[in-house]
């Protein structure tokens, strides 16, 4: 059965925050310094567990 | 989106993808050692080194000049740096004010004696063709603008690549990979995952290459725009190297034209970041994002005459913000770290599509060359 087909909203509002997220974290780690650099550090960061999270899933989908 | 923009921006995705693919491989190869070339320098050479009189007032910067000068006869002053965590000042000479990067020579000394500072250069060799190979191939300025095209390429294939993604999509999942699936829908699905989540880092990281690359037409425009009254003024009147005022006092009243900012360089008459008669002093701010941003005071290298702070323009800015952006050496081991993670993501990513480019079209080739051979197969 075919899955239906969901729209640009849904299909892009993961990638969107990812990218949103990445940018302001690589842009704040150069302007801040001290805690708020790791904070920015994470946020640029924040593709690697979502990749993780996603081959963590498959590995562990049923045959 | 219809079925034939479709196959229009799938065709943009995968020549511009394609073309720039080799140059990128290498780009990404070359810039892993590069975002750690503070630690492998670090590591091959370990800093025992200490200042003769840590407690000294530094020596005038004249002074060094004059052994500097000492030491490589017939030389002229062509830029002065300082080391940030030791009392050390670089100076780079050569036979004449324009000549090329390969001709100079690098000398630095002690600021508490006026000693040299034995090189910390293990390995500066390897690197340095590293670099060559990431900047310009060894092919000089062409080999700048040949991989500032591939950049803009690699920025074209990214934003052709979501286009592409929204409708392939559609009917799976976030993150969807199947691996139970063809070998093909396996490497499509990384491609997708990897390419679309490291979207926002791939395109800072092209496009500040991509200005990076363009540095020396930014710098000319810069010196003809910006500085083009006091070039035009010292047309004729170079600033002779043996009758300059002293670069001290140059120093001084540029500090205290511009407060808050600290001595970055400084660049002699003629060179490439000054005009033919100023001591080009740059200084930088004391803030996380200032400290990369410069602002040269024009001094006459003659009169000693404050001539002027020019503030950088924007696209000055853009190059001096795109250095640290591109290298990922501005947040610590942790930002360099992220970086070398995301830069094999982008290997990876770069190898998927030319993975699937080849299964494809070896499918294309084989369903084309199939009624042949059904053709050539018939009695």
């Amino acid at each position: 059965m075919r899955r239906p087909r969901r729209n640009l909203r849904a299909v892009l509002q993961v990638p969107l925050a990812l990218f949103g997220l990445g940018l302001v974290g690589l842009l704040a780690a150069l302007w801040v310094e001290g805690p708020m650099d790791a904070l920015a550090v994470a946020a640029s960061a924040s593709a690697l567990p979502v990749i993780l999270w996603a081959v963590f899933r498959a590995w562990r989908a049923p045959p | 989106m219809t079925a034939s923009a479709l196959r229009r921006w799938r065709a943009v995705h995968c020549w511009s993808s394609l073309i720039c693919t080799l140059f990128l491989l290498m780009l990404c190869l070359t810039g892993l050692p590069l975002i750690f070339h503070d630690e492998i320098d670090a590591t091959l050479n370990p800093d025992t080194w200490q200042p003769a009189h840590p407690d000294r007032v530094p020596l005038a910067l004249d002074q060094i000049l004059a052994q500097a000068a000492a030491d490589q006869p017939g030389s002229v002053p062509l830029y002065l740096s300082f080391d940030v965590d030791r009392p050390v000042v670089n100076v780079t000479t050569g036979p004449r004010a324009d000549v090329a990067a390969a001709e100079m020579h690098f000398a630095s000394y002690d600021l508490t004696s006026g000693a040299r500072v034995p090189p910390a250069d293990v390995g500066a060799d390897l690197m340095h063709v590293i670099l060559q190979l990431h900047t310009d191939l060894f092919l000089g300025l062409p080999g700048m603008w040949l991989l500032g095209a591939m950049g803009l390429l690699f920025v074209v294939a990214i934003v052709s690549g979501v286009v592409v993604y929204v409708p392939f999509m559609r009917r799976l999942p976030f993150g969807t990979l199947r691996q139970r699936q063809s070998a093909r829908a396996r490497w499509l699905d990384y491609h997708n995952l990897l390419g679309v989540t490291t979207v926002a880092w791939a395109l800072v990281v092209g496009l500040t290459g991509v200005i990076n690359a363009f540095e020396q037409p930014l710098l000319e425009t810069w010196r003809t725009r910006e500085l083009g009254d006091l070039v035009r003024q010292a047309d004729g009147h170079a600033a002779r190297a043996d009758r300059r005022a002293s670069l001290d006092a140059a120093v001084a009243a540029a500090v205290a034209e511009a407060p808050n900012r600290q001595l970055q360089f400084v660049a002699f008459p003629g060179t490439d970041y000054s005009t033919a008669q100023h001591y080009a002093i740059f200084l930088h701010g004391d803030t996380p994002l200032t400290e990369h941003l410069m602002t040269p005071v024009l001094v006459d290298a003659h009169s000693g005459r404050l001539d002027g702070l020019r503030e950088m323009p924007w696209y000055m800015k853009a190059l001096a913000l795109s250095r640290p952006l591109h290298f990922g050496d501005y947040g610590g081991v942790a930002l360099k770290l992220v970086w070398a993670v995301l830069d094999l993501i982008t290997m990876a990513v770069l190898i998927s599509g030319l993975v699937l480019w080849w299964r494809r079209s070896r499918k294309e080739g084989a369903a084309e060359s199939l009624p042949a051979r059904i053709d050539g197969a018939r009695p």
